[in-house]
């Protein structure tokens, strides 16, 4: 395991444990979300680079693509959230009356 | 030892006539905006008031910095640091005709570091805790993301015209013709999307005196507000040298480079007259007139002629070479 | 040059650290931004710059500043750094932690540095960069299926965001 390759599995992980378990704000779990992506984007784009396999250079930009997709829809959600709800808080989508 | 000289005053070399450039051209605006409106501008500083920049530039640094005391300090001084530093950075690619770092993607350089510009205006705005500063930065920072997209996608499509990501390739593409002739729909956007990203009159809904006192830099005064003037002032320059490179290329002759930069320079300079000509004219846009300009005219269109300017040149044989 | 590259990367995880240990969401944008920065360095050193050049643009140029925007909408009257006890703690968890498992592949590790040979054999395209071009030749239906997806969720956006009687979501 090279030092890089270290450093993107671990910063995947870190952004997964921030996501299972600290839920305040939905801005921070989307934050959390992107880091994921961050660090998918980070590994594939290693990936082809290290194989030189510059063929599969696609990959990550589809990636990135699909990452602003889910970026703006969450926020689009946040937004949603804050006027029904009034905060993104996300013990508040647990209640059943707002 | 050798090298750090170079590497100290090769940057210096650069900037000290750009902020030279930014100086008088304050005090060119003061004087145009006067003329237009029947009256002299400054006038009493040094000859026709050329000294008054110099005047300014004194008196805003020796005034005392206000640190508001609800305010993140850290934060609330490197708002303006980061601000001038991105604007000076943003030359260093710049082509008149050599460039200091020769960069092969260059346009795509100076569209990420411009883009890093609002983190400067956002920072700005949340740290000095205030709420007009913080309802200024956002409006500042919705404008300036909103015109970023049609300044990317006209980009794209003089970049598919032109043959290269290099800003070099501008030169050469507009040996026999300047880009302006095939493009000018797109020039024009550019033109008025350059305006706005500058936060420029009539786009500066920013700092509408009206609504908000200032904008996101209410609570700066003295040095870093100094900063962030310098700043504004350098990325208009910057943005008619690169439209200049963009759209009426100068015409490159390796054995007499200094006339390629008079040519490019004069030609900025007048667009930016051309900026204060416009300033002088336009009453302020609303805002949601605004965003209607861009969202449903400008992305619209741009987006058509991006597939335009990819499909003709495959369809006519007319791609140009790729290197 | 190595040292940087270093740098970035313990850059990139001290960043995902910073924003996974739940401070304030202006915080953890912060934590995002400096990460993606740190990415785009790594990126750069081992040789995929127009990946890199891409990333900055649409991550940080784009993305990352509409999620500093709406951080607004998150506000707090005290926003918790990094130094607040309970975020603290978190912090050193988790550095801990990454230090332990780090520990645990310290034998296996080896001394990788590698660039791609650019501009190898007289060619001028760098790697990636003409890599990404094949995209439009050779994507077929991936292409197909990305744009789709970018116009499908506009009009998601468009749906979710519409106001509060009409939308997807509504005020019971």
């Amino acid at each position: 395991m090279t030092p890089v390759h270290f450093s993107f599995s671990s910063a995947f992980t870190l952004g997964l444990m921030g996501l299972a378990f600290h839920r305040t704000h939905l801005l921070s779990a989307l934050l959390c979300l992107e880091g994921m992506m961050l660090s998918l984007y980070i590994a594939l784009s290693l990936w082809c680079l290290q194989l030189e396999a510059t063929m599969f250079s696609a990959a990550p930009m589809l990636l990135l693509a699909f990452s602003a997709c889910e970026a703006s829809a969450g926020l689009a959600l946040l937004v949603a959230t804050a006027r029904t709800h009034g905060t993104d808080h996300l013990q508040n989508l647990n209640l059943l009356q707002c | 030892m050798h090298e750090w000289i170079i590497l100290i005053s090769n940057p210096l070399l650069c900037i000290i006539p750009i902020l030279l450039a930014v100086a008088f051209l304050t005090l060119l605006e003061r004087k145009v905006l006067g003329y237009m409106q029947l009256r002299k501008g400054p006038n009493v500083v040094g000859p026709y008031g050329l000294l008054q920049p110099i005047a300014d530039g004194v008196k805003l640094f020796i005034k005392e910095p206000v640190r508001p005391y609800a305010s993140s300090p850290i934060l609330f001084l490197i708002a303006p640091m980061l601000a001038l530093t991105l604007a000076l950075t943003l030359w260093m690619p710049m082509p008149t005709p050599y460039p200091i770092t020769d960069i092969n993607l260059g346009i795509l350089f100076i569209l990420a570091i411009s883009s890093l510009a609002v983190y400067s205006i956002l920072g700005s705005g949340w740290a000095s805790n205030s709420k007009y500063a913080l309802i200024g930065a956002l409006r500042a920072v919705a404008q300036t993301i909103s015109y970023e997209v049609s300044l990317g996608l006209i980009l794209l499509s003089t970049i598919i015209l032109a043959g290269g990501f290099t800003l070099h390739t501008f030169n050469v593409a507009q040996e026999s013709i300047w880009l302006l002739a095939p493009s000018w729909p797109l020039a024009a956007m550019w033109y008025i999307s350059t305006l706005a990203e500058t936060n420029r009159a009539p786009f500066d809904l920013t700092e509408g005196e009206s609504e908000l006192v200032s904008g996101f830099n209410v609570e700066y005064a003295g040095g870093p507000f100094a900063l962030f003037f310098l700043a504004e002032y350098s990325n208009i320059l910057l943005m008619n040298t690169l439209s200049a490179i963009l759209f009426l290329g100068a015409f490159h002759s390796p054995l007499l480079p200094e006339i390629t930069t008079l040519n490019l320079m004069t030609k900025a300079s007048l667009l930016s007259i051309l900026f204060l000509w416009v300033r002088a004219s336009y009453p302020r846009f609303r805002y949601d007139q605004l965003m209607h300009l861009i969202w449903k005219n400008f992305l619209p269109i741009t987006l058509a002629l991006v597939l335009l300017c990819t499909a003709l040149p495959l369809a006519l044989a007319g791609l140009p070479p790729q290197t | 040059m190595f040292y940087v590259e270093i740098l970035s990367m313990l850059l990139l995880v001290l960043g995902l650290v910073a924003v996974a240990s739940n401070p304030a969401p202006y915080y953890a944008a912060l934590g995002l931004v400096l990460a993606a920065a740190a990415g785009c360095c790594v990126l750069v050193g081992h040789g995929g710059s127009f990946l890199s050049l891409v990333l900055f643009m649409i991550y940080l140029g784009g993305m990352l500043v509409v999620f500093a925007y709406s951080a607004a909408l998150a506000a707090e009257p005290y926003p918790e750094s990094w130094f607040d006890l309970s975020v603290f703690s978190y912090v050193v968890v988790y550095i801990l932690g990454l230090m332990v498992v780090g520990l645990c592949f310290f034998e296996g590790w080896y001394d990788g540095f590698w660039v791609v040979d650019e501009l190898k054999e007289f060619s001028l395209l760098r790697g990636d960069f003409g890599g990404v071009a094949l995209m439009y030749s050779l994507g077929g239906w991936v292409l197909v299926v990305c744009g789709w997806v970018l116009l499908l969720t506009l009009f998601v956006v468009l749906e979710l965001t519409r106001g509060l009687a009409r939308g997807a979501l509504r005020a019971v």
